[in-house]
Formats: C-alpha cells, structure tokens, sequence
C-alpha cells in the first residue's frame, strides 16, 4: 500500500479517492519540497515498513520525531475536508450527546493504547 | 497638480476622502489596488454547498493556497488570510514591501481597501480612558462617528458596554446570537450583578455587518463564507465608500501605484511612484499629501523620503492571547451551521495589575474544520472524532491587550523594512483568572491550552508616527497629523496613535482621519 492510500486508510477506514491521491502527492511536493530536513527521506522509508501509521504519528508527534509525517496527516485532513463523502465525518448533522460522549470515552482510550503502540514503534525504527 | 493626495485606500484613506467630498473636496487616491481575481459565488450556506460539491477550490486552491500555514518556510497567518478567495489581501506584499522580521510578522496589504478587506469587522470607539497620552479629546473624534455609521452600516446595540465602546443611535439591530453565545450571554444576565462588581461585563459586538438590508446590500444571511468569499456584501469594506466616490466623481482612483518617496518642489509636494504594469516612474504633483498606507507602510515612506537608513521607529500591536472554551452541554449537538461566523459577543474585563481588557468570543462555525486537527491531543482518527463531536460546543475569545513593549522598525539600504519585535511575557494569572471568569458562565479551559497569538497578527499596527502636543522628532505628528518638519505632508492611519489600549483601533482611526481631513480642508 502506497503512503497516501495507508495514511487516508488509518483516518478513514477507506480506500482513497483518484483525485484525493493526486491531490496529495501534488500538495507533498509542493510543501515539503519547501521544508529542507534530511528527516524526509528518512521517514519516506520508513513509512514503507510501517503498518500502523496512525500510531507512529502520534507518538511522533508527542516526541517531536518525524515531522513529516504529522505534516502529511495534516495535508490529507486539509485535502479530505473538501470531499463532499468526507463531510459527515467532520460535521456533525443529528443531535446525539450519549453517541458523542461515548465516541469521546472510546477515543480517548483508543488514543492511549495508539500512543503506547507508536512508542513501541519508535523505538523499533532504526535509522530515523 | 491634486488638491489632496492620498496614498493608500484602506479605512484611513477612504474616510479622509469621504469628509474631504462631503466638504465638496475632490481628491485623488494612489494605490496599488489588488483585487480578488477568482470569485466563487456561493449563493447558499457553505455547509450545504460542501454536501453537494467538491470545495478543493473554494477551501484550498489550484496552487494549494489554502495549505499557506503548512510550509515551514512560510510566516503563519490568520486562516482567513491564506483561503483562495481571500488571498488577493496579502498578495504581492512580500514583493513590493520585502521585510526582514524578527520575532514580529507583519501582515502588509496593497489591495483596493487595504486589510479592512479580510477584518472582524469590530467598530468601537476610543472613550476617555482610551485617549490618555494622545493629544486630542474624546469630544473632537465624536462628530465624526454618526457620519461613519450612517455611511458603513453597524449593527449592535447600546447595553453593558456602553460605557466602554459609547453610545451609539443610529445602529442597526444586532446579529443572530449562536447557542454556544446564547448560553454564555444567558449566564452572564443570571450573574450580571456579581460579575459587574468584579468588573466583568458582556455585551453584543458594534460590527460593519448589516442584520438588515442597507443601500442595495444584503442583510447578513448566516452561510459561514466570511472565511472563504470576498467582499460579502453585509460586510463593510473601504472599497464600498470608495467606488461610489469614485463614480460620483469626488474622487480620482490612480490604481497600479506605489508610492515610493516625496519631495518638495516649488511648495508642491511631488509624490515618486513606481507605475507597477509599465515597470516606470511616474511623479505626481499635490498641495496636501496624505499618508493613508498603514502604519508600517507610512513609516516606509517617510524613512525613505528622507534616506533615513539610521532611526528606529516603535511598531505596535495589541498583544492578543486566544481562550478555546468547551460549552459541556453543548457536545454532541448539530454543528449550527447557520451562525454568523466571527464575533458573537464582547467582553469586558477590569484585570488587577492589567488595566482594563476587552475580547471577541467568536463562533468557529466558518474556518476549515481542518484547522483544529493540528491542535488537538489524541490519535489521528480520534481527532477527527473530536472535532465532529467537540467543535459545535467550541467558542474562542481573542482577548485583546494594551500595547505592552513595542517592537523597532528600520529601513536598511537595500530599501528592506527591518522589524524586531520583543519577547512578550503574559502573566498566567490573567489567564487564571479568564478562565475561572468563564467557568461561572458555562465555559470551560485550562490555561495550558491559552494560545498567546504570535507578534504583529494581532494585526492592529500604530505608533510609528505617533502624534503628541509638541513633536520634537522628525518622525513625530502634530494633532492634526501634520509630520514635523514637513509642510503640506500629513498622516492619517494607525501611525498616529502613540499607544494602543486593549480596543479595537479601527473605528477611532477613522473617525480621527475624518477630523484630519476637515482640519486639511480649511488650509487649502
């Protein structure tokens, strides 16, 4: 699996769009191009041998390691936001306070058990 | 050879050039006049408009504009700064007026109206308690604010803030309140008593936003595109007043210009200017000129004119910090989309050691919901989650503070403006102290989640001419405006204003260009 399809599969849970991937790679280059770290490649790497990107980032980002790849889940966000089958996943349409406690309750725990995975993760990227 | 020369058509330039035409005063205005090139014209809410079709364009751009923010390499700016539709403000700044900043960005505009094009639109006046340290009276800007109302439409209403923001009779009913707003102002009412004695006040925003229809133009219609389309037309701009002085004739509109340097010939003042299409100079001949660029554009001019590559010049901004508040009954409701998309209410606050604070709480129903992604805590996918289920019960205040330490600005020989601005250290106690303030009324935070806004994008730059009652320095002004040392050459922008209190400037900054211009007038 390519880096956009991975990175729009752990926000998503789909497969990305034609014209999102496009627009990502597009996007990547232009930004990053601009943001002269060595980090890039190192991380491009990286991300090949990864499977759950989703944890890695956000130990990353915790860590400040990996820059790059917070920015490309930013990008993707940015890009996915303007989809019209995206917009349920940004905005909520129904009144539902039980559902969005309960989601806020699963995520946080989610978001701990991804934080200890990505550590572990980490860690275990050599070279980076 | 003009009578009156402005340079520049923001707020400053377009009210000197309203009173000088109200005053049968013809005048000409030299800009470079960016604007907007690429329109969406969104007739319905931005919500509903995303439902149906692809917003790449309308929210990022062909040449990913949108992503502004992203690039390191890039000076950050307000969301609302770097949308294709609104791009056309910032355009070319970094062209035509190179910087070299530290720890300050500046924000510059050549587009026709300047940064008033992308403003919240806030209109307070300056009260007494404002004024201290300029050399004019509460009194002398007062004639000028009913002019003002009656020719851009402001909608508010006269209650706990009038003694703060004065009194106004000509406003137009208020906006629309959010529920987010509605709780906090419904809470505050039950409180109002007990708060007021610690000195807390809430109120509805005076704002250039019409709730009802005004001259041909639309009442405020709740579709959250202030973010995303330009020139909205229940949102004043300077370009309002000045295309219908320019099709009545009082004004001649020299677009495509910038201005680089006066002098004096023969008791005119000659204006040199770079005619940008033709890559030429042109010279432009007046008896008055008037310096309506902005405060850093106006210091530009007069440290060049005089190749002056030595001084300092102070550069003010109020310190801004922004609150996130979450309103708990609130989560998981509806996102409203139909809410008005800046401010919602202000707030007033008499801080131990601080002086008095004011603040916008606004709605966040217009930016990207992408913009929130960055800031919050958890996992990828659990921030989205949060921002569906978090973000309807979001309200942001921008607390504004006085000036504190002002930042130095030079201009070195290559013709680059030189700005260092000074670490700015803000007391965790007003934080504290906010926050407890707001938890009384339903709205919660922790300080550590307090952003302090970086440097120069509080966006209220003044004090680089400052007026005083006897200027001693080149780069000071009289009372009306006039710069020391110079005749005929006035000043009318935010560079006047020696000190800045926690307030938005842009309604007394008007207001006291309009009472420059009837002082100009008289001397012609």
């Amino acid at each position: 699996m390519e880096e956009a399809e991975k990175i729009y599969h752990s926000l998503f849970k789909e497969k990305i769009p034609l014209i999102l991937n496009q627009r990502f790679q597009e996007a990547t280059e232009k930004i990053i191009a601009n943001n002269s770290n060595d980090y890039l490649s190192k991380s491009d790497s990286a991300l090949g041998r990864i499977k759950d990107l989703e944890a890695l980032e956000m130990a990353a980002r915790f860590k400040r390691r990996l820059p790059s790849l917070s920015l490309k889940f930013r990008i993707m966000v940015f890009l996915a936001e303007t989809l019209p089958q995206n917009q349920r996943i940004f905005v909520n349409a129904k009144d539902n306070s039980f559902k969005a406690w309960a989601s806020l309750l699963f995520s946080g725990i989610r978001s701990v058990f991804k934080f200890f995975k990505g550590i572990y993760l980490l860690r275990n990227l050599k070279n980076v | 050879m003009y009578d009156v020369l402005i340079i520049g058509s923001g707020i400053s330039g377009v009210s000197t050039a309203l009173r000088l035409s109200d005053l049968g005063i013809k005048t000409c205005i030299l800009d470079v006049g960016i604007e907007p090139r690429e329109r969406h014209e969104i007739k319905e809410n931005l919500y509903d408009y995303r439902l149906k079709n692809d917003s790449f364009e309308l929210m990022i751009g062909k040449n990913f504009e949108g992503l502004h923010n992203l690039k390191s390499t890039n000076q950050t700016l307000p969301a609302k700064l770097v949308s294709p539709g609104m791009k056309f403000v910032t355009e070319r700044a970094e062209e035509l007026s190179p910087l070299l900043s530290r720890n300050f960005t500046a924000v510059q505009s050549f587009a026709k109206g300047g940064l008033a094009n992308a403003w919240g639109a806030g209109l307070m006046r300056f009260n007494r308690r404002d004024l201290e340290g300029f050399p004019i009276k509460e009194e002398e800007l007062a004639p000028y604010y009913e002019r003002l109302i009656e020719e851009i439409g402001i909608s508010g209403e006269n209650d706990d803030l009038t003694p703060f923001f004065g009194e106004d009779k000509l406003l137009q009913k208020p906006l629309k309140l959010s529920a987010n707003a509605r709780i906090i102002l419904k809470n505050y009412l039950k409180k109002r008593k007990r708060l007021n004695r610690k000195g807390v006040f809430i109120g509805r925003p005076r704002l250039a936003v019409l709730s009802e229809e005004k001259e041909g133009r639309k009442a405020c219609e709740y579709h959250n595109l202030e973010f995303w389309q330009p020139h909205l037309p229940y949102i004043y701009h300077p370009s309002l007043t000045l295309d219908k002085l320019i099709s009545s004739g009082k004004v001649i509109y020299k677009r495509g210009l910038l201005a680089r340097a006066w002098f004096h010939r023969e008791g005119k003042v000659v204006v040199e200017a770079d005619y940008l299409l033709e890559k030429r100079k042109i010279y432009l001949e007046c008896r008055k000129l008037v310096l309506a660029a902005g405060a850093i554009s106006s210091a530009k001019l007069a440290l060049t004119s005089r190749k002056d590559y030595r001084s300092k010049l102070p550069l003010l901004d109020n310190t801004a910090l922004q609150f996130p508040f979450i309103i708990p009954q609130r989560i998981g409701k509806k996102l409203e989309t139909d809410a008005f998309g800046l401010t919602q209410l202000n707030f007033v606050y008499e801080a131990k050691n601080q002086g008095l604070l004011q603040g916008s709480i606004l709605e966040v129903t217009s930016p990207s919901r992408a913009e929130f992604f960055s800031s919050l805590p958890l996992a990828a996918a659990d921030n989205l989650r949060l921002i569906k289920y978090l973000l309807p019960a979001l309200i942001v205040m921008q607390l504004y503070l006085p000036s504190l330490q002002p930042a130095s600005l030079r201009l070195n020989e290559s013709g680059e403006l030189e700005i260092e601005g000074e670490v700015i250290n803000i007391q965790e106690s007003v934080k504290r102290e906010i926050i407890r303030i707001f938890r009384s009324l339903g709205a919660f935070s922790f300080p550590r989640f307090v952003v302090k806004v970086p440097n120069g994008l509080g966006i209220h730059y003044a004090g680089t001419l400052p007026m005083v009652s006897s200027p001693q320095s080149p780069y000071q002004c009289n009372k009306f405006g006039e710069l020391h040392g110079e005749q005929d050459v006035y000043v009318v922008d935010g560079a006047l204003f020696p000190r800045l209190p926690s307030k938005n400037f842009s309604f007394a900054v008007m207001a006291n260009a309009m009472r420059i211009a009837e002082h100009i007038a008289k001397t012609l």
